[in-house]
């Protein structure tokens, strides 16, 4: 390395070190940390494609056991339950409970008119969810509905 | 420039309550290592200060949203200047500005035949400052930040070689830019 080589390298180090901003920036950042705080979470489309596969996994379950009530004989014959296929599309899964809780309709007037009023409220949650793909909440209720109905087909199956 | 509300805490303290939520804490850290921050900001980016204040307001505000994500596996210090970096290199990848580079402006000043002629520092950086931007990237990383060229290479997206060669062209032009200003 030459004397001219060794300066200059020399010189360009020396450009290294901290340099204070010719403002105070500070405040601009708290302005943007606060207004970030504001702003709802938004959650990102792996979320919610998560929560997406956890109502539908959900749903899998419930037409599982629907359809073994659907398929539960008076006698002691061993229920054959429909065995869900491992690549479940969510929209579907969801659509498919739907169908099969309709499906298993009471014949206990008082039941039945529970059952309607829940096949209702399921439906709402359903719309609200397409529209709110990412409404964890909804999501619950959703769960929660579908397990007062599996009650509900539980006790016209045992009415009946 | 404001001083720091309260007494200086060790970084270890101030990223864990800034981890909680707490602003004045990360205000602390913010006074502590501005100045490092934003002067390789203000390198990268040829001395635009305005430039330079943007970004390194990016660069806090990434801070603060990625702090949860800091594992003490470095100093705070290395971590938010290196966050920095990255958020002026992110800057002129997006750019796109090199493309306006004359290739052959670059090819002369490669020759490195002009002999250095050491001068005043503001030449220097002025100098530094007339890169197009990859190149002065790349020098300002490995001569004046002391990377290497691997380092330079990762962050940069390029091969080592093309490292070697950015830096090679770059120093000539900085000769050539110095010996016309002498």
């Amino acid at each position: 390395m030459s004397e001219h080589d060794f300066q200059w390298r020399r010189q360009l180090r020396d450009l290294s070190g901290p340099v204070q901003p010719q403002r105070d920036l500070w405040l601009d950042i708290a302005g943007r940390i606060a207004a970030e705080a504001q702003q709802p979470p938004t959650i990102a489309p792996r979320s919610r494609r998560w929560i997406v596969s956890l109502a539908a996994a959900a749903s899998v379950a419930l037409a599982v056991l629907v359809a073994g009530l659907m398929q539960q004989p008076s006698t002691t014959e061993a229920p054959r339950v429909a065995q869900p296929s491992r690549k479940v599309d969510p929209a579907t899964a969801i659509a498919n409970v739907d169908s099969q809780f309709k499906q298993v309709r009471t014949q206990d007037p008082r039941l039945a008119a529970a059952s309607v009023e829940l096949d209702a409220a399921a439906d709402e949650i359903r719309q609200m969810l397409q529209q709110q793909p990412d409404a964890v909440f909804l999501v619950g209720l959703l769960n929660r509905t579908n397990e007062r109905r599996l009650k509900l087909a539980r006790m016209g199956q045992a009415s009946s | 420039m404001p001083e720091p509300a309260t007494a200086p805490a060790d970084d270890g303290v101030l990223v864990r309550r800034s981890m909680d939520g707490d602003i004045r804490a990360f205000e602390l850290l913010y006074r502590k290592h501005v100045g490092r921050v934003h002067g390789a900001i203000l390198r990268i980016v040829g001395m635009n200060h305005a430039r330079a204040d943007e970004l390194t307001q990016d660069a806090f505000v990434r801070a603060w949203q990625k702090l949860a994500g800091f594992r003490f596996e470095s100093a705070f210090s290395t971590w938010l200047y290196r966050l920095g970096v990255n958020v002026a290199l992110m800057d002129l990848r997006g750019s796109g500005k090199e493309q306006n580079v004359e290739d052959d402006v670059l090819e002369l000043a490669a020759g490195g035949d002009v002999p250095f002629c050491a001068g005043e520092r503001a030449d220097l950086e002025q100098a530094v400052a007339k890169l197009p931007p990859r190149a002065r990237a790349v020098l300002v990383l490995h001569d004046v930040e002391g990377w290497k060229h691997e380092e330079i290479a990762r962050e940069l997206g390029m091969a080592v070689g093309s490292s070697k060669a950015q830096l090679h062209r770059a120093r000539g032009l900085v000769r050539k830019l110095l010996g016309a200003a002498a």
